[in-house]
C-alpha cells in the first residue's frame, strides 16, 4: 500500500497532472460559486475534456474540481446569501450575518481554512479505510456483487427526494433504461429497437442529458440574481488568535462530514447539516446561532468538504456511488475502459492511490486559491445566465458526440435534457434513475450468474453470510429512512408548503 | 387547460405561468402506467434462457415493469392529496430553447457541426434574454473557437 501510494505522489508530481489539479480547482471555484452550478453539473460538463487524456490526469481534474467546487458554494452563501451548493445553506445561515456585520473577510477566511482542513483529514482517513474495504470486497463472488448491487439500489429511499413512492418510480424507469440493450447472458436483444441500442443507453450521455441540459432549460427559465455583493478585505489578514474556539469545531465537523459521506446517499448537504446542529447543540450559546457565530460557518464548512472524501470510499472501493456527482465520476471512468470496484485496486492501483495522493497535494492549493481569489470568485456571480445556458448546452452536446464520436449519444443527451426537465419539475428525483444505470447491470448480471451457480436455487442468496449482511443492510438502508421520514411528515406526497 | 397566469408575484420579477400539480401529476402516472405496461408485455416475448437454470432475459424487466404499474397507481391515487402549483417562470422561453436545442441537434449532421453552433449558441442566448448584439456575436465566435482548439486540435474530436 505504501509503495502504490509514493507512486500515486510521483504520478500526481507530473507537470501535466499538476496542471490539471490546478485547473481542475479553479474550474471548481467558478462552477460552486455559480448559484445552480453544483459539483455534479461541473464533474458532469468536464467528463467531455477528459476523453482523450490519461485516466490518471482525468481523475486527478475530476476529483479536484468535486472538492473546490464543494467549497465555492460558500463564497455566495456569505457574500450575496444565495448559497452555490446545497451544501453551502448551512454556510449562509451564520456567513451571510457575519458579512452583513462587516467580518466578510474572516467568515471568507473561516470557510477556506475548515474546507482545506476537512479535506485533508477525510482525505486520511480514506487512505486508511478505502484500502482495506476494497481488500475485504476482493472475496466477493456473484452473490455478494448482486447484494452489493442490491444495496447500492436500497439508497433510493435516502434520495428518493420529496416521497419514496416517487424514488421508487424513478428507480424503475431508471431501471427500463439500464435494461435496453443485449441481455448480459443470452445475447437477446431487449428494447433495442435500433442497433445503435444494442449496447445499451450510454452512460454519460445520459448524465449530461438529465443533470446538464435540464439545468439549461432551467436557467433559460429562470431570473437572474440581481443582488450585489458584500465588499471583502482583509482575508489575508486575518489573525490566527481569531480561531481559540473553532479548532474543536472544525475537528468534529470534519468527523462527522467524513462519516456522512461514507454513508452512500447521505452527501455534504446532510453531513454539513448535521455537523451544524451538532456544534449548536454542543454550544453554550446556541442563540447566537444564526446571527453571525463563526462556529456555525466552520461546522458548515469543515463538514461539507469532508463528505467528498467520505464519497469517494465506497465509490473507489465498491464501485457504488453514493451521490449523483460520485455516479458521473464512475461514468467518467468506465467512459476510460475501467471498472470502478475492488479489482480496480488490484488493476489498476494508479487510479486511486494518484486520487489519495492529489487530495493531499490539491488541498492545500485549494485553500491558496481560495485564499487569492476571494474577491474574484464572487464576481463569476455576474455571468450572465443565458450565456451561461447557451454554454453549458453547447458543451453538452460537444461532449456526447466526442463520447462515442457519433451523433447517436447526442440524442441520447437531448432526450434525457427534456426528460430530466420534465421530471425535475414533477418532482420525480434524478439520482434514483442514475443510481439504476450505474449499478442494476452488475446486480442483475450477477444474479444470473449465481443462480447459474447453485443451478437456480434462490438459497443461495442466503448461504454466504457476507451476502446475507449485505442484504440486511439493503434492507436497512431502504426501510429506516423511509420509517425516519414518516416520523418527521405528516402524510407521505402531502404539499410541504401546506 | 388547467393553467392561470400568477398575479401575486413579486415586483421587478417576471410571472410565472402556473400548472395544476395535481392534474399533471395524475398525467404522469398514466403515462408511466401505459409504458410500464407496455414494458411488461414486451417483457413477455422474449426468447426463453439458453441455461434452464437461468431465469432469462424478460425477468428483470417484468418485476420493474410490475413494480412500476403498482408506484404510477399508488401516484395516481396520492396525486388527490397535492394542493401545491408547479411553477413555470417563462415558458416561451423554455419552448423556444427546446425547439432551439432540437434544431441545433438535427442540423449537426447536415450543415455541420461548427456552421450551427455559430446560430445556435446566439439564438439559445436570445431566448435566455440577452440582446446586445456585440457579446451574441462575440461569445458564439469565443465559443466555436474555444471548441476547435480543445477539442479538434487538442483532443483530435472530428466534429461532422
Amino acid at each position: 500500500m505504501f509503495a502504490d501510494l509514493m507512486n500515486g505522489f510521483g504520478l500526481v508530481l507530473h507537470p501535466y497532472v499538476l496542471l490539471a489539479l490546478a485547473g481542475g480547482t479553479l474550474i471548481g471555484y467558478l462552477i460552486g460559486a455559480m448559484p445552480g452550478l453544483g459539483p455534479s453539473l461541473g464533474v458532469a460538463l468536464l467528463v467531455p475534456f477528459t476523453y482523450g487524456i490519461d485516466p490518471v490526469v482525468a481523475m486527478v481534474a475530476l476529483v479536484s474540481l468535486y472538492m473546490a467546487a464543494e467549497y465555492g458554494g460558500a463564497i455566495t452563501a456569505i457574500l450575496l446569501n444565495t448559497p452555490g451548493t446545497a451544501a453551502a445553506v448551512a454556510t449562509a445561515w451564520d456567513g451571510y450575518p457575519m458579512a452583513k456585520q462587516g467580518d466578510a473577510g474572516f467568515a471568507l477566511h473561516i470557510s477556506i481554512i475548515s474546507s482545506g482542513i476537512g479535506a485533508l483529514l477525510s482525505a486520511l482517513l480514506l487512505i486508511v479505510t478505502a484500502v482495506p474495504l476494497s481488500e475485504f470486497a476482493l472475496e466477493f463472488g456473484p452473490t455478494e456483487y448482486c447484494a452489493l448491487g442490491v444495496f447500492g439500489l436500497s439508497l433510493v429511499s435516502s434520495l428518493g427526494g420529496r416521497s419514496a413512492l416517487r424514488g421508487l418510480l424513478a428507480l424503475c424507469i431508471g431501471v427500463v433504461f439500464a435494461v435496453i440493450g443485449m441481455d448480459p447472458e443470452n445475447g437477446t436483444p431487449r428494447f433495442a429497437f435500433t442497433p445503435d441500442l444494442f449496447d445499451g443507453i450510454p452512460l454519460v450521455p445520459a448524465l449530461l442529458g438529465l443533470y446538464a441540459i435540464s439545468e439549461a432549460l432551467f436557467m433559460l427559465e429562470g431570473q437572474a440574481n440581481t443582488e450585489s455583493a458584500i465588499k471583502v478585505d482583509k482575508v489575508w489578514s486575518v489573525p490566527w488568535s481569531r480561531y481559540k474556539n473553532l479548532w474543536m469545531t472544525i475537528l468534529r465537523g470534519s468527523g462527522i462530514g467524513y462519516i456522512i459521506g461514507v454513508i452512500p446517499g447521505a452527501g455534504a448537504s446532510i453531513a454539513s447539516l448535521i455537523s451544524y446542529n451538532e456544534t449548536k447543540r454542543a454550544s453554550r450559546d446556541p442563540d447566537t446561532f444564526g446571527k453571525g457565530n463563526p462556529k456555525g460557518v466552520a461546522a458548515s464548512e469543515s463538514a461539507n468538504n469532508s463528505a467528498v472524501s467520505g464519497a469517494l470510499a465506497p465509490l473507489l472501493a465498491l464501485g457504488i456511488p453514493g451521490s449523483a456527482t460520485a455516479a458521473i465520476l464512475i461514468g467518467a471512468l468506465m467512459i476510460q475502459g475501467i471498472q470502478p470496484g475492488p479489482l480496480l485496486f488490484v488493476r489498476n492501483p494508479e487510479i486511486p492511490y494518484s486520487v489519495f495522493a492529489s487530495l493531499i497535494i490539491g488541498v492545500p492549493l485549494m485553500v491558496v486559491v481560495g485564499l487569492l481569489g476571494a474577491r474574484l470568485w464572487v464576481k463569476v456571480v455576474d455571468i450572465p445566465t443565458s450565456l451561461l445556458a447557451a454554454i453549458v448546452t453547447a458543451i453538452s452536446i460537444v461532449g456526447a458526440y466526442a463520447s462515442e464520436n457519433s451523433m447517436f449519444p447526442v440524442y441520447v443527451t437531448l432526450v434525457f435534457g427534456f426528460l430530466g426537465y420534465v421530471l425535475r419539475k414533477l418532482d420525480i428525483p434524478l439520482a434514483p434513475i442514475v443510481l439504476a444505470l450505474v449499478l442494476l447491470p452488475m446486480a442483475e448480471t450477477n444474479y444470473r450468474q449465481a443462480l447459474v451457480v447453485a443451478e437456480g436455487d434462490h438459497m443461495i442468496f442466503l448461504h454466504q453470510p457476507i451476502t446475507v449482511v449485505l442484504l440486511v443492510l439493503a434492507l436497512l438502508s431502504f426501510v429506516v429512512p423511509l420509517m425516519r421520514k414518516r416520523r418527521l411528515l405528516p402524510a407521505p406526497d402531502s404539499d410541504p408548503t401546506t | 387547460m388547467n393553467v392561470h397566469v400568477n398575479t401575486d408575484y413579486l415586483p421587478g420579477v417576471q410571472p410565472g405561468t402556473w400548472l395544476c400539480e395535481k392534474k399533471y401529476t395524475r398525467v404522469f402516472a398514466v403515462v408511466c402506467f401505459v409504458a410500464f405496461s407496455w414494458i411488461a408485455w414486451l417483457s413477455r416475448e422474449f426468447p426463453p434462457a439458453l441455461n434452464p437454470v437461468d431465469v432469462g432475459p424478460g425477468k428483470v424487466p417484468m418485476l420493474v415493469a410490475g413494480l412500476g404499474i403498482i408506484c404510477s397507481v399508488v401516484l395516481f391515487f396520492q396525486a388527490a392529496r397535492i394542493a401545491s402549483n408547479i411553477e413555470i417562470q417563462r415558458p416561451a422561453a423554455v419552448a423556444s430553447g427546446m425547439l432551439v436545442m432540437m434544431g441545433y441537434v438535427l442540423l449537426i449532421p447536415i450543415a455541420g457541426f461548427y456552421a450551427v453552433s455559430l446560430f445556435a449558441v446566439p439564438l439559445l442566448m436570445l431566448v435566455g434574454g440577452e440582446r446586445r448584439p456585440v457579446r451574441l456575436i462575440l461569445c458564439s465566435a469565443g465559443f466555436v473557437l474555444f471548441i476547435y482548439l480543445c477539442f479538434q486540435l487538442l483532443l483530435g474530436v472530428e466534429f461532422p
